[in-house]
C-alpha cells in the first residue's frame, strides 16, 4: 500500500508540474539570466550563411548543432506523448534530448515505456535522469538498470535543494548527496553530468566536481523558478520569498568553466539564437532548452518542436554568420565584452575569465 | 545622530541619520532595504546539511537565543504579556537607549550598546541582515507574530542552500552585491 501511494504521488506530481508550467506565471521575476550583459565581437571578414558548421561533439559523437532538449518528464502515461513528439524531431536534427527524472519507472517497472524513445528517433544520444536524494535510496545497480532499460547514452543527476524546500512532499537530507554522486558516477557506465534544476552551479561546486563526473549543467537562474511551481503546489508561502534566488545563467558558466576541466552546458532561460551565441562564447559546450520546447510540442506537437528547433539552428547561422565566425570552435574563441553588472560580479567572486573577455 | 552598522572586521558599513528614539535602534527599513536587495547569496547546489534538522540557536553573551529573529513589542507590559504565549521566536522591547530580549524562563538580555534592529520583510531578508553586519539583528512587528513559523522556516532555507549550519556560518556565507 505505502509503495503504491509514493508511485502515485510521484506520478500526480509529473503531470502538475507540466500544467503549472504551461498554465501559470513561472519564470523568475527580478533576476536575469545575464547573457544580455555579453557582446560578442564579430571577426572582420565575410562569411556564407550555408558555409557556417554547427557540428560539434558530445561524448565522442557528432551532433548537428549545440544544443540540446533538457529533460522534462516521464513517469506517467500522459506525457508520454511529450518525450515521443521531442524524439521524433530532435532524431529529424540530430541533436540531443533527455527525459526527466527516472524515479517512477524504478518505483513501477510499468512505466519505463514513457522514457523509452529510442525506437521513434533512431540513433540520437539520450540522457537520462535521476535526483541526487534519489540515490540514497537507488544502489548503483539500480541506475544502469533503468539507464539501460531505455538505451541511455549519458546520465544526468539533477541536484535541487530549493525546489525539494518548497516541494510539500520534498526530501530536503542532502547530506552525504556528494559522495553519493561521485560513487554513482564512478560505477555505472555512461558518462555522467551533474545539472542543477535552475538555481545555478558556483565556483565552489564545479571545482569540487573536477575530474568527478563527465559534465555539469549548470541550469542557472533567468528562465523557469521550480521553486515557483512548488510554491503554486504548496499553496503555501515559504518559497515566494526565494522566487528568484539563484546564480544567473552567465555568471554560472563562467563560475563552472573556471574551475571545471570537462563539458559545461548552459541551460537556464535560453530563448533564442542570441542566448546560444553568447552562452557558447562564454565558454559554453552546448546549450539547453526546455519550456520553450514544451510549450510548441503542447501546441503543435512534434512538427512544432521540429521546427522551433530548427529556426533557431537557422537563426544562429545568421549570427554567426554576420559575426564572421565559420563553425563553433571559432565562436568559442570570440573576442568577448562583458558589461555590468555582470562585470561587477565576476570582479566581486574572483572569477578567472580568458584574456579574450573584456570586462567593463 | 546616527547608527553605524559594521562588518566582522570592524569596517563601518553603514551610517544612518536617526531622528528619535524608536529611529535610533531600529533601522530606517526603506535604507538598508534597499541595500538587501542588491545582495544575493552564493546558491550551494549540493549542501551537505538536512533541512529539517537545521537549527537557528543564536548566542548573545552568555544568553542563547532559539532564533536571531525577534519578535519586537510596543512595551515592557506588552512583551511581558506576548512572552507567555509565544513559543517561536524571543520577544524584544526598547527602553530608552536599551534592546531587552525576553527569553524562556522569564530570564532577561540586554543585547549591547551598538546593536541596532532592522525590520525584516521575510525570513530571508532576516538572514541577509545578519549577514549584512555583526551589529545587527533582525525583527519583526508583533502583528506579524502568525507568520512567525514561515520566517523561522526561510531563515533555515537560506542556512540551507547556503550549506550553513549555523548562524555563526551564515554571517561568512559567499555574498556578490548587484547594483
Amino acid at each position: 500500500m505505502a509503495k503504491k501511494s509514493a508511485v502515485a504521488i510521484t506520478q500526480s506530481r509529473k503531470l502538475e508540474h507540466i500544467n503549472i508550467i504551461l498554465n501559470k506565471e513561472t519564470q523568475y521575476r527580478d533576476k536575469t539570466t545575464m547573457l544580455e550583459c555579453v557582446e560578442l565581437a564579430g571577426n572582420d571578414r565575410k562569411i556564407a550563411k550555408a558555409d557556417v558548421n554547427l557540428s560539434t561533439e558530445l561524448i565522442g559523437r557528432e551532433i548537428d548543432a549545440p544544443i540540446f532538449v533538457s529533460g522534462m518528464t516521464g513517469g506517467h502515461s500522459d506525457v508520454f506523448e511529450i518525450n515521443r513528439n521531442i524524439a521524433k524531431a530532435v532524431a529529424k536534427l540530430n541533436i540531443p534530448m533527455g527525459v526527466g527524472s527516472q524515479r517512477a519507472m524504478i518505483e513501477d517497472k510499468s512505466l519505463a515505456y514513457t522514457y523509452d524513445v529510442k525506437k521513434f528517433a533512431g540513433n540520437i544520444i539520450l540522457i537520462g535522469n535521476i535526483g541526487a536524494t534519489s540515490l540514497h535510496r537507488y544502489g548503483s545497480e539500480a541506475i544502469q538498470e533503468m539507464l539501460n532499460e531505455v538505451n541511455a547514452d549519458i546520465l544526468a543527476i539533477h541536484t535541487n535543494p530549493a525546489q525539494e524546500s518548497v516541494q510539500p512532499e520534498g526530501d530536503v537530507d542532502f547530506r552525504g548527496i556528494f559522495k553519493r554522486i561521485v560513487e554513482v558516477a564512478k560505477h555505472i557506465r555512461q558518462p555522467t553530468i551533474l545539472k542543477e534544476v535552475g538555481n545555478g552551479i558556483s565556483k565552489e561546486i564545479a571545482q569540487r566536481l573536477d575530474g568527478k563526473v563527465y559534465g555539469i549543467d549548470v541550469q542557472g537562474a533567468g528562465g523557469t523558478t521550480w521553486v515557483g511551481v512548488e510554491t503554486y503546489r504548496s499553496k503555501g508561502e515559504d518559497g515566494l520569498a526565494f522566487w528568484d534566488w539563484g546564480i544567473p545563467t552567465a555568471l554560472s558558466v563562467l563560475e563552472t568553466k573556471g574551475s571545471f576541466g570537462g563539458k559545461v552546458f548552459a541551460s537556464g532561460g535560453i530563448r533564442n539564437a542570441d542566448d546560444v551565441t553568447r552562452a557558447i562564447a562564454l565558454g559554453a559546450d552546448l546549450c539547453g532548452m526546455a519550456k520553450p520546447v514544451l510549450t510548441s510540442e503542447r501546441r503543435h506537437g512534434s512538427d512544432g518542436v521540429y521546427k522551433m528547433l530548427s529556426n533557431l539552428i537557422d537563426e544562429m547561422r545568421n549570427k554567426m554568420a554576420k559575426l564572421g565566425f565559420k563553425d563553433i570552435e571559432e565562436m568559442k574563441n570570440a573576442r568577448v565584452l562583458i558589461r555590468e553588472p555582470l562585470s561587477e560580479v565576476i570582479k566581486q567572486r574572483g572569477i578567472h575569465v580568458p584574456s579574450r573577455f573584456v570586462l567593463e | 545622530m546616527s547608527a553605524i552598522i559594521k562588518k566582522a572586521t570592524g569596517r563601518i558599513l553603514f551610517k544612518f541619520r536617526l531622528r528619535n528614539a524608536m529611529q535610533m535602534l531600529c533601522m530606517n527599513s526603506e535604507g538598508i532595504n534597499t541595500e538587501l536587495k542588491r545582495m544575493h547569496f552564493v546558491h550551494c547546489a549540493i549542501p551537505d546539511l538536512s533541512l529539517d534538522r537545521i537549527r537557528t540557536d543564536f548566542t548573545i553573551g552568555k544568553a542563547k537565543l532559539k532564533s536571531p529573529i525577534l519578535l519586537l513589542a510596543e512595551s515592557e507590559d506588552d512583551a511581558r504579556h506576548i512572552v507567555k504565549r509565544e513559543k517561536v521566536l524571543p520577544v524584544a522591547f526598547l527602553e530608552g537607549e536599551s534592546i531587552h530580549v525576553l527569553i524562556e524562563g522569564g530570564k532577561e538580555v540586554l543585547l549591547a550598546k551598538g546593536m541596532y534592529l532592522a525590520r525584516a520583510a521575510d525570513g530571508l531578508a532576516a538572514a541577509k541582515i545578519l549577514r549584512y553586519g555583526t551589529n545587527i539583528m533582525p525583527y519583526i512587528p508583533k502583528d506579524a507574530a502568525r507568520n512567525a513559523e514561515i520566517y523561522v522556516k526561510q531563515l533555515k532555507m537560506a542556512m540551507f542552500l547556503t550549506n550553513s549550519e549555523s548562524i555563526d556560518r551564515m554571517r561568512t556565507a559567499s555574498i556578490y552585491i548587484v547594483r
